[in-house]
């Protein structure tokens, strides 16, 4: 079989044969139409042999490939990569591409840019939803930890719009707001400061550090940032609005680090420390021992995840106010398809 | 070939001052909508309030096609929509008392503006600038003649008068807090809509005041909502037939009285001078402040959209909201109906330009613009706007010639009876020279070429045709 289809691929063009192979009926779309059910059994259970010969001769035949390379010395074929939902995600025109220079102006312009220019430093409010219990308290005892920047304030009945109003009058950059429903923290509002924009995101897997096995203690520096794969529009302004929470200049002396890892709209947020060790290994055929430097990483916490629910231009104003993104179900045509 | 229609030109203005023209290949293919120019650098200090676009004669009328831009210092622009060259510029409204702070600068943020046909046509062609700031101030500029009578020296003239061109004919002051407005050129009549103040008209021509509404009735408990009116659309007058509804006003045949507007509080409200006071029509749509209306040319039936992406369209005879457009992921900003087609392009916050069909309800279009938008306006076109038709050259030709001489060629060689059928469809297919056609047909060419090796070994063929010959 496999002959047949590189005798075809030889006739054809080069992008008509991938678009073949792409288009292979599967085993049960060839049996599918057989009504009988032994028959289709029967010619299911054979095609799947044929099938699965195949690819072991293929497997065999690459590792054959691989093993007559390094004998020869020479450089192995080059490993396939196997598809993911990641590396065969749709394509969206709004991906920030590093040479735009109409999006850098943009960008250079907006509400996080005083901070990028380091003119304004973060100072962040951390209040919580009207009602807490205990699991409220001791997060964001162990998020003031993570943001050596961040002042924690009892929501004190107070309406939303009021703190906003008392926070931007205070010099507060950010403002975070922890929803707690039954005794579970499940939702985040961030309102950056003094002209928005707002994000709400839904909080889940959250594990605090005391569960977390082994875990170090955070020291008082200030943390360095990661923050992967924000890479459309949308996925900037968020990442934007994240960095905005930490100070530019990180004291690296502290090897702290703070993630936001996104992958499929899903933002992770760990939390970790790390350390170059000067190790004695031992080499082979060799009797002293060298010294090698190697990382090591011990986690913090807390960690939780986090995904976006809607983005508002200007502060906090659900009802008046207008939606940069907001979560639709008309937006989940594809599971190959994300908005950050 | 020759009777194409029109291509769809439209301008999209965004927070950075830029503007830029979305111009479709001709109206047949709307989805060749791409940027044609971008005029003006990206600088948020010249963000762009309000952009409207008319002419004198409809959407066929490009030599009197005019664009204003109001820009958020209060500076008001007149552009030509063609080639972006400024026509002139009105200076700001001058902001009152505490200047320097935000507020002060908000106050003078133009709300509306409107271009009036009737006044000024002496200078060029120009028309009137009616425009109403946040802080209440309406004014009427009108053109200087003087600019046009020197025609010999027109372009030196006009680029040394452009301050002086301009005279503001009449100013008056309007309720405070202006969030939209709306003028209607049959009655010559202005509605503003505040927060904080209920719908007023004035009379342009005089600035008076011309009619004062009230807001919806008070609830079950006596309590009002603050009024916040965010989009405003003239209706035409009612025909008597169709005045069958609570209005009563069948013999209100007066333009400039029948309004719809949309609230802060996702409230749709019909208002009729000629019945009433109070609307006549209230329905509740959504849940989102109401950021837009479109009304269709024939003015049976209005597209809405809101702060939450939601656009849906009121069919004013029936009163009822059949038929809403999905995939805006931000609020919709701006709303604009063709004259002449049937399609309805929309901004929103998520950055794109949509064209839709208002019909079929079918997405045509959509542009990603990068930035965020404020408004969005047809231009005029004319029949010079469209690209030339793709010439075949000779030499093109030879090729192609060359080229469909190696395919039969090929064909033949695989060794079938379907050659003369070949024949037939390239000898059909030299008269058209379209790409698209050319494409098909070698794909077909490819089937036939494996169809036929299928044939020439029985066995696999036969396992090919369970597999369901998908490819």
């Amino acid at each position: 079989m496999g002959k047949r289809r590189r005798e075809e691929g030889d006739g054809g063009n080069g992008p008509s044969g991938s678009r073949r192979s792409e288009e292979a009926p599967t085993i049960g779309q060839q049996t599918s139409h057989i009504k009988n059910k032994m028959v289709r059994g029967a010619k299911y259970a054979k095609l799947k042999h044929e099938k699965n010969k195949a690819k072991k001769k293929e497997r065999a035949q690459r590792a054959a490939e691989v093993a007559r390379a390094e004998e020869l010395g020479l450089e192995p074929p080059p490993k396939p990569v196997p598809k993911t939902i990641e590396n065969t995600r749709e394509k969206d025109e709004t991906m920030v591409q590093p040479d735009d220079a109409e999006v850098a102006a943009d960008e250079d312009q907006d509400e996080f840019a005083e901070h990028f220019k380091r003119v304004r430093p973060p100072n962040v409010l951390i209040t919580t939803s009207y009602k807490v219990t205990g699991v409220a308290y001791r997060f964001i005892s162990e998020l003031l930890e993570v943001l050596p920047c961040a002042t924690y304030y009892k929501r004190q009945g107070y309406p939303l719009k009021k703190i906003v109003e008392y926070a931007r009058a205070r010099d507060f950059t950010d403002l975070m707001v922890f929803n707690e429903d039954r005794k579970q923290i499940n939702g985040l509002l961030l309102v950056h400061l003094p002209d928005g924009p707002t994000a709400r995101f839904r909080l889940s897997n959250l594990v605090l550090s005391d569960d977390i096995k082994g875990h170090a203690r955070a020291t008082s520096h200030r943390p360095e940032l990661v923050l992967n794969n924000f890479d459309t529009r949308l996925g900037h302004r968020v990442g934007r609005m994240f960095a905005s929470l930490f100070h530019q200049d990180p004291t690296f002396k502290g090897r702290r680090v703070v993630t936001f890892h996104n992958q499929r709209d899903f933002i992770f947020f760990r939390h970790h420390r790390y350390i170059f060790e000067e190790k004695q290994v031992k080499e082979k055929g060799k009797k002293e021992k060298a010294t090698a430097v190697k990382a090591r990483l011990q986690e913090i916490g807390p960690r939780f995840t986090l995904r976006l629910q809607s983005m508002q231009k200007g502060t906090f104003d659900s009802k008046g106010g207008e939606f940069e993104w907001l979560a639709k179900p008309d937006q989940d045509t594809s599971k190959r398809k994300f908005q950050l | 070939m020759e009777d194409r229609a029109l291509p769809l030109r439209l301008v999209y203005s965004d927070e950075l001052g830029q503007l830029k023209v979305v111009q479709t290949a001709d109206g047949a293919q709307l989805g060749t909508a791409a940027v044609a120019a971008t005029w003006g650098q990206p600088d948020k200090q010249q963000c762009i309030d309000c952009v409207q676009l008319g002419s004198a004669g409809g959407i066929a009328d490009t030599a009197t096609a005019a664009l204003a831009v109001a820009r958020c210092s209060g500076i008001i622009e007149l552009r030509s929509p063609l080639t972006g060259d400024v026509l002139g510029t009105i200076p700001s409204a001058g902001s009152p008392a505490g200047n320097g702070t935000k507020q002060a600068a908000d106050a003078g943020r133009v709300r509306g503006l409107h271009l009036l046909w009737g006044e000024g046509e002496s200078a060029g062609g120009l028309p009137g600038v009616l425009s109403v700031t946040q802080g209440g101030a309406a004014r009427v500029h009108v053109p200087v003649p003087a600019a046009a009578a020197a025609d010999g020296q027109q372009e030196q003239q006009q680029q040394q008068q452009q301050h002086a061109a301009w005279e503001e004919r009449r100013a008056w002051q309007v309720p405070a807090e202006v969030c939209c407005t709306a003028y209607d050129p049959a009655s010559g009549r202005l509605a503003v809509g505040c927060l904080g103040a209920e719908l007023r008209l004035f009379d342009v021509a005089s600035g008076e005041l011309a009619f004062a509404f009230k807001g919806g009735k008070p609830n079950m408990v006596g309590l009002v909502d603050r009024p916040w009116n965010t989009a405003i659309a003239f209706l035409p007058p009612a025909s008597p037939s169709s005045s069958s509804g609570g209005g009563g006003g069948d013999g209100g045949a007066a333009p400039g009285s029948r309004l719809l507007v949309g609230t802060g509080y996702a409230k749709v409200r019909m208002y009729d001078a000629e019945a009433g006071k109070r609307p006549q029509m209230e329905l509740t749509w959504g849940d989102a402040r109401i950021t837009c209306l479109a009304l269709e040319p024939d003015g049976q039936r209005c597209w809405v959209g809101n702060s939450k992406g939601q656009l849906e369209v009121l069919d004013l005879r029936t009163r009822k909201f059949n038929g809403a457009i999905k995939g805006l992921a931000g609020s919709a900003r701006g709303l604009a109906a063709h004259s002449e087609l049937p399609v309805l392009a929309s901004v929103g916050l998520d950055r794109y330009l949509r064209l839709h069909d208002r019909h079929t309800r079918q997405l045509l279009a959509k542009v990603y613009l990068k930035t965020l938008p404020t408004g969005v306006a047809f231009c005029p076109t004319d029949a010079s706007m469209l690209p030339p038709l793709p010439e075949v050259k000779a030499a093109d030709k030879r090729r192609e010639k060359e080229r469909r001489r190696r395919r039969s060629e090929a064909a033949a060689a695989a060794g079938d009876s379907e050659d003369d059928e070949d024949e037939e469809l390239l000898g059909s297919g030299a008269e058209e020279e379209e790409a698209e056609e050319q494409e098909e047909q070698q794909q077909r060419q490819r089937q036939r070429n494996k169809r036929s090796k299928q044939r020439s070994d029985g066995k696999r063929s036969k396992r090919r045709a369970a597999a369901g010959d998908s490819d």
